[in-house]
């Protein structure tokens, strides 16, 4: 489903002497199925902004349009369904006794019957990647990872159709953040949900976002594919954030033999490699 | 040198510490084997070391921290610090003003209403007089950074400048050693960086012992020496650069290392001949641009 943002700004605790104004005419769109990413330093306002994906905040002005529909006072509650949002450290909402209930709980007052409740429930945890095991267990015997995985399964039980994830990755070892991000990647291409990741970790948006969106001070600083944007180094090492390891790597170079122009837009290992391996095979360029 | 702080035979298990437990559930535990959280654990950290830990979630990690301070106390072995103790129930607050903690989330741990008063906090509680304790609190904003932002409610901070307050309190105490429990985690690559380099400052000017608990690969880099932790045991005590030349350990231990250093184990597996021990961006440069300048000659020939 798509998402517009239209001049949104937001100000905290307005007509106090703490006024700070967090969000800044904020203007862009998500489509349809995109991956899109939302960077920026801490303070940016990333959070900010994504409370307002489901009406948890209102603009102070501007307008939210989701599927092309501007949410309001009258339609935020149902508005609000179609926007999963999954918080920093969701496994911190974990409350019930048993994952089931926990995942359960969200779709309470939907009053299905026994067998639909368990069939809902059970597809959200396989989504995340979990076992239909895991379900009578007691959260408390579960992993970091796999405790994330209940919390963000007990978002998609009900069905959004964008997912908004603030650093699912965030703790998490290498392995479990693989496994997070895997499993958004793999949500959005089978089930063609729109899928909105805030993250830290250049690396990871480099590999998995359609569409960047770099915040800076309130205000919208690019907005891009990863190679567009990661082109930016300097502008991206001045505003807090970075470039991933090999591109930055891949510039430096291009700055010490600019002669051999090698591909700067790569991000993962693969491509690294294989640009290298090109090189090796073309010789003579130098 | 001695050891500052060493493990001997130390094994943590959260179930020996319940001690209300029934009769009934007394008898079941007992049936069941002890599940360790940490495992026979044996190695020193001398004075002055920068040592990173690593591994997978609910490897242990955060239990062996937390025995650093007496915050946990070994359920079998002993931790020394500084030759005493842990266990040492009267030396406890001398342990502790040795070996001070900085934790994951940094909202957790701060709580002063400005920054001076956050950072005063400790030193209030151990009785140090104003005058010194003013001359402390300032000397430690130095250290990292935020002088100027002294008055300011800790709410308003960045992310890494509240991890530099929580480290500035810490240093007012003067301890010998600080151990950060993946102090990281929630900062964005700028706030990793204010933090990896003033640890790396703390630990080369200062002499202060550094123990950095972390998933950050990059930053594994930085340190002397690192303890891979696995199931609760250690499964390396080795340099950055060898832990890393592994990748196969590596990987089954749930971890990663850095991005330069799998692409140069994926040129070998190609077999082009390049170390195995490259972990920084410098290294990686000079190697590939060396690399790819003869390979460039050998074409010219």
């Amino acid at each position: 489903m798509p998402l517009k943002i239209e001049n949104l700004s937001h100000t905290y605790m307005k007509g106090t002497p703490f006024e700070k104004k967090a969000l800044a005419n904020i203007n862009f769109e998500i489509n349809d199925g995109e991956f899109a990413a939302i960077i920026g330093h801490t303070g940016c306002g990333k959070s900010t902004l994504i409370q307002h994906f489901n009406g948890l905040l209102k603009p102070e002005t501007g307008n939210i349009y989701i599927d092309g529909k501007l949410m309001n006072d009258s339609n935020c509650k149902e508005m609000r369904k179609q926007v999963g949002l999954v918080f920093q450290y969701p496994e911190y909402q974990l409350f019930e006794s048993t994952v089931y209930k926990d995942v359960a709980f969200g779709i309470k007052k939907e009053k299905l019957s026994a067998d639909e409740e368990y069939k809902r429930v059970a597809d959200a945890i396989k989504k995340t990647g979990l076992s239909e095991d895991v379900l009578e267990k007691s959260v408390y015997d579960l992993s970091g990872g796999q405790k994330r995985r209940v919390a963000i399964a007990g978002i998609i039980v009900m069905n959004p159709k964008i997912l908004v994830l603030d650093e699912p990755a965030a703790g998490l070892d290498p392995a479990g953040r693989d496994e997070i991000l895997s499993f958004a990647k793999k949500l959005r291409d089978e089930t063609g949900i729109t899928v909105i990741l805030v993250s830290h970790s250049m690396e990871d948006v480099a590999k998995l976002a359609d569409k960047v969106i770099v915040m800076n001070g309130g205000n919208i600083e690019m907005i891009g594919t990863p190679k567009e944007v990661f082109r930016n180094g300097k502008r991206l090492n001045e505003i807090g954030l970075s470039v991933p390891q090999l591109s930055a790597v891949f510039h430096k170079i291009d700055e010490i033999l600019p002669n051999l122009h090698i591909n700067t837009d790569l991000f993962t290992v693969e491509e690294a490699t294989d640009e290298i391996l090109r090189l090796l095979s073309k010789g003579g360029t130098v | 040198m001695s050891d500052f702080i060493r493990f001997e035979n130390v094994s943590y298990s959260y179930d020996d510490n319940e001690e209300e437990f029934d009769s009934k559930q007394e008898q079941i535990k007992n049936l069941s084997r002890v599940d360790f959280a940490v495992e026979n654990v044996n190695f020193g950290i001398k004075k002055g070391e920068f040592v990173a830990i690593v591994g997978r979630n609910g490897s242990g990690k955060s239990t062996l921290a937390r025995t650093m301070n007496a915050l946990l106390l070994p359920s079998e072995g002993v931790v020394f610090v500084n030759d005493i103790d842990t266990r040492n129930d009267e030396m406890i607050w001398e342990i502790r003003s040795r070996v001070g903690m900085v934790f994951q989330n940094p909202d957790n741990q701060i709580i002063g209403t400005s920054v001076e008063e956050d950072v005063a906090f400790g030193l209030e509680n151990i009785g140090v007089p104003r005058n010194e304790m003013i001359e402390r609190i300032s000397s430690a904003l130095d250290v990292v950074k935020l002088q100027n932002e002294r008055k300011t409610e800790p709410h308003l901070l960045s992310g890494g400048q509240k991890q530099r307050c929580a480290i500035a309190g810490i240093i007012a105490m003067q301890p010998e050693c600080i151990v950060l429990d993946e102090a990281t985690a929630m900062l964005d690559p700028i706030g990793r960086r204010e933090v990896i380099n003033l640890i790396k400052k703390l630990n080369k000017e200062n002499n202060i012992t550094i123990v950095h608990i972390t998933h950050h690969m990059d930053e594994v880099s930085q340190a002397d020496r690192v303890v891979l932790i696995d199931n609760g045991k250690v499964l390396a005590d080795t340099t950055p650069r060898k832990l890393f030349s592994d990748v196969q350990l590596v990987k089954e231990a749930g971890l990663e290392v850095p991005q330069i250093t799998a692409l140069m184990y994926n040129l070998r597996k190609k077999g082009i001949d390049v170390p195995n021990d490259i972990i920084t961006e410098e290294e990686g440069i000079a190697v590939l641009s060396e690399l790819l300048k003869k390979g460039g000659e050998i074409q010219c020939l």
